[in-house]
């Protein structure tokens, strides 16, 4: 079954015919991810790599029955661009685009707010359903059809777990990188949800760093949920220095959130298996799923 | 991008939030002259530098003469006390174990107050919304004070959609417990904030303490203003307000070419993309016992000419004395192009050192028999522990060899490599 994304998405792209979006559209239609539609505003009624391409997203969703739209638009046009995707009820949206202002990333969880979307990302490589679907920029040939769910905040760190995984002779049932922004879409809580009640992954491996809160409040929720499947964790940063601070009002809104050891002793005491090597994560999941 | 207190206090000006009369200065005769421009004493004289606690803080050589905050009754003082602050270098709880130099002094009209809170308008990654933070007092202790009680403080979430509207002023100001004038005074500035929040592109509004003058007036005393760094492209204004002064070289460079970069302590340097990827490899670095000598994140996109600043960043260091290449490929990010590009800099960089290379991913392969062609003494490590554990050895015999001039060293390293040493 896997999670988000496989054979039954019909995945549209906006900004199709930049340089990303056309690098990673035609990679993804070579290994069989039903790419039915594009979206460039101007750019109506012309074909690219063999899609059609629309005005906009509610056009291409008439035209094509389109569910998914992976969102390669420079910063300035990002958000608008979600927020369109979120107006035609896409059930899942990728946005790989970095340094979108937090101010539209604001506006665009306001959007998100009474929908059904799931939102991945922004600053995220994506979500990969190997052997079915492949939303974002994920490496093809790394992955291979399992049982390992993966979700993570890095983005290349990713690629390290995704191939070891692989060495393992696990594979994977659904990648998901959440993106490395502050404000984002899905976030692991989501995610744990969503690969508890999927039958084909058999153990969760979680990919943190420094800062944020993600990390706590996954531990919090498993804690609180009996999981039914084993988590392992690598958290990046254990020897990140601290920054420079200015003001209170972070720390105020949110408190104890931080350093790479209190999330490793969070996740710790809610039963996460950690790695503590990024050279390990695999061989540490093969372990706990003996 | 943080903004001094000065440049915060221009804008809030601007949008027409009340500030004491007050001037920025370089030099001890442009403080007196700033007192002077600002009426009568007492003034305040202020440390300008970009971090917070400098009322609390202390400066290296004079640790008993006072903080970066102080209170001057005369002409006199001021200058005494923009001698003792200027050029000199300030350590607060925010600043680091290294201090901040202080370039300039703010020079303020010291007011009368009645009252002193708390006000901050901020984005709450954890609601993913604007929120505005109240408290019935301000100062330095505001973060402590709310572990010790959460009463004090009220936390009001904004919605975007309609913005800061008389509800929302009114749950903020609850906790205040102002007069009806006060209140309407409190109303109006906060408004004003919230107007510059959203035209600015800030990320944190943080006026501590936000006063009631004895005139009536609701006055910011002090201004901590942070614009979101995403946005900077559709505020060039700001942009051009940004101090670079405490940025080393490195940094510029990595600003000027949008990569991450800073310098650290140690001497193996460190190149890979991609954030956690480059945090892992200094985590790996570092549990073998070795010493980073920076933080380098080159972005997965990057174009030839990100590439070649952040590979000359670290070639070009002379407190390096190792290089560890760590670069898994994939998307944009082809391993072929990155070892040409390595080749050119290191040719570039005339650079010496042992270099320890990682390559995964897209075009590896290709990228591996380049560098075994071209660069038979780079050291190929299989994945990034062993290529951390390599570069850790080679980084320590490069040490030795400067107090031995043994000339085995490097057969040595390569031994320690032979593992995996696919280059030989």
């Amino acid at each position: 079954m896997a999670i988000l994304v496989g054979e039954q998405t019909r995945v549209l792209c906006q900004g199709i015919t930049g340089r990303q979006g056309s690098f990673h559209v035609q990679r993804a239609i070579d290994k069989g991810t039903r790419v039915v539609a594009g979206v460039v505003p101007g750019k109506g009624g012309h074909t690219h790599l063999g899609v059609p391409v629309f005005d906009s997203v509610a056009e291409a969703v008439a035209a094509t029955q389109a569910n998914a739209s992976m969102v390669f638009v420079p910063p300035p046009a990002a958000a608008d661009a979600i927020v369109e995707s979120i107006q035609a009820n896409m059930a899942v949206i990728t946005c790989v685009t970095e340094r979108i202002p937090m101010i539209d990333m604001v506006r665009v969880k306001r959007a998100l707010r009474h929908s059904q979307t799931k939102l991945i990302g922004p600053n995220s490589i994506g979500v990969f359903t190997p052997g079915e679907c492949r939303m974002g920029v994920m490496p093809l040939d790394i992955a291979t059809p399992g049982c390992i769910g993966l979700m993570s905040r890095a983005g290349t760190l990713s690629y390290e777990a995704i191939a070891q995984t692989t060495a393992q002779g696990l594979g994977q049932s659904t990648c998901v990188g959440i993106g490395a922004d502050i404000i984002r879409g899905i976030d692991f809580v989501d995610c744990l949800k969503l690969f508890a009640d999927d039958d084909k992954t058999r153990g969760v491996v979680m990919l943190g760093e420094v800062g944020g809160g993600a990390e706590e409040e996954a531990a919090q929720y498993l804690k609180e949920n009996p999981y039914p499947k084993p988590v392992v964790a690598y958290i990046a940063g254990q020897f990140a220095p601290p920054g420079r601070r200015m003001g209170h009002a972070g720390a105020i809104v949110m408190p104890g959130s931080g350093t790479a050891r209190a999330k490793i002793n969070r996740l710790m005491s809610a039963g996460v298996h950690i790695a503590d090597s990024p050279m390990t994560i695999g061989s540490t999941m093969a372990e706990v799923l003996i | 991008m943080n903004l001094h207190e000065y440049q915060g206090k221009a804008l809030l000006r601007q949008y027409g939030v009340a500030v004491p009369p007050g001037t920025v200065a370089s030099t001890v005769d442009e403080a007196v002259t700033a007192a002077e421009t600002c009426g009568s004493g007492p003034w305040y004289i202020k440390a300008q530098i970009l971090a917070g606690g400098r009322a609390t803080g202390h400066f290296s050589h004079a640790p008993a003469s006072g903080g970066g905050v102080r209170l001057c009754d005369t002409l006199q003082q001021v200058r005494l006390h923009a001698k003792e602050m200027l050029g000199q270098v300030l350590y607060t709880v925010q600043t680091g174990g290294g201090g901040i130099p202080v370039h300039q002094v703010y020079v303020e009209k010291a007011v009368d107050v009645t009252r002193e809170v708390y006000a901050a308008l901020l984005i709450d990654r954890r609601n993913s919304c604007i929120s505005l933070v109240t408290a019935p007092e301000g100062g330095s202790q505001i973060e402590q004070s709310y572990h010790d009680d959460d009463n004090l403080l009220c936390t009001t979430e904004l919605d975007i959609e309609s913005g800061l509207d008389d509800e929302s002023i009114r749950s903020a100001s609850a906790v205040l417990d102002f007069s009806e004038a006060e209140s309407t005074a409190f109303a109006a500035a906060l408004r004003s904030l919230y107007q510059m929040f959203i035209d600015l592109d800030c990320s944190l509004i943080e006026i501590n303490p936000l006063a009631v003058t004895t005139d009536g007036e609701v006055c910011a005393l002090d201004a901590t203003v942070k614009i979101d760094d995403n946005a900077l492209y559709r505020q060039p204004a700001l942009a051009q307000q940004r101090d670079t002064r405490d940025l080393s070289a490195g940094e510029l460079e990595a600003l000027n070419n949008r990569f991450n970069y800073f310098a650290l302590d140690g001497n193996i340097g460190i190149v890979a993309s991609g954030a956690s990827m480059a945090m892992a490899t200094i985590d790996a670095v570092k549990l073998h016992g070795g010493d980073p000598a920076n933080f380098l994140d080159i972005p997965p996109v990057a174009d030839d000419q990100q590439f070649a600043a952040g590979l000359n960043l670290v070639l070009n260091d002379p407190t390096v004395e190792a290089v560890l290449v760590n670069v898994f490929g994939g998307g944009v990010m082809r391993c072929d192009d990155l070892a040409r590009a390595l080749l050119q800099a290191r040719e570039a960089a005339n650079c010496r050192v042992p270099i320890v290379v990682r390559l995964a991913g897209t075009k590896s392969v290709q990228a591996l028999e380049l560098l075994a062609a071209e660069a038979p003494d780079m050291v190929i490590a299989a994945d990034m522990v062993e290529a951390a554990r390599i570069s850790v050895e080679a980084a320590a015999l490069a040490s030795q060899r400067e107090k031995t001039p043994e000339t085995g060293w490097w057969s040595r390293l390569r031994r320690v490599a032979s593992t995996t040493d696919e280059a030989s």
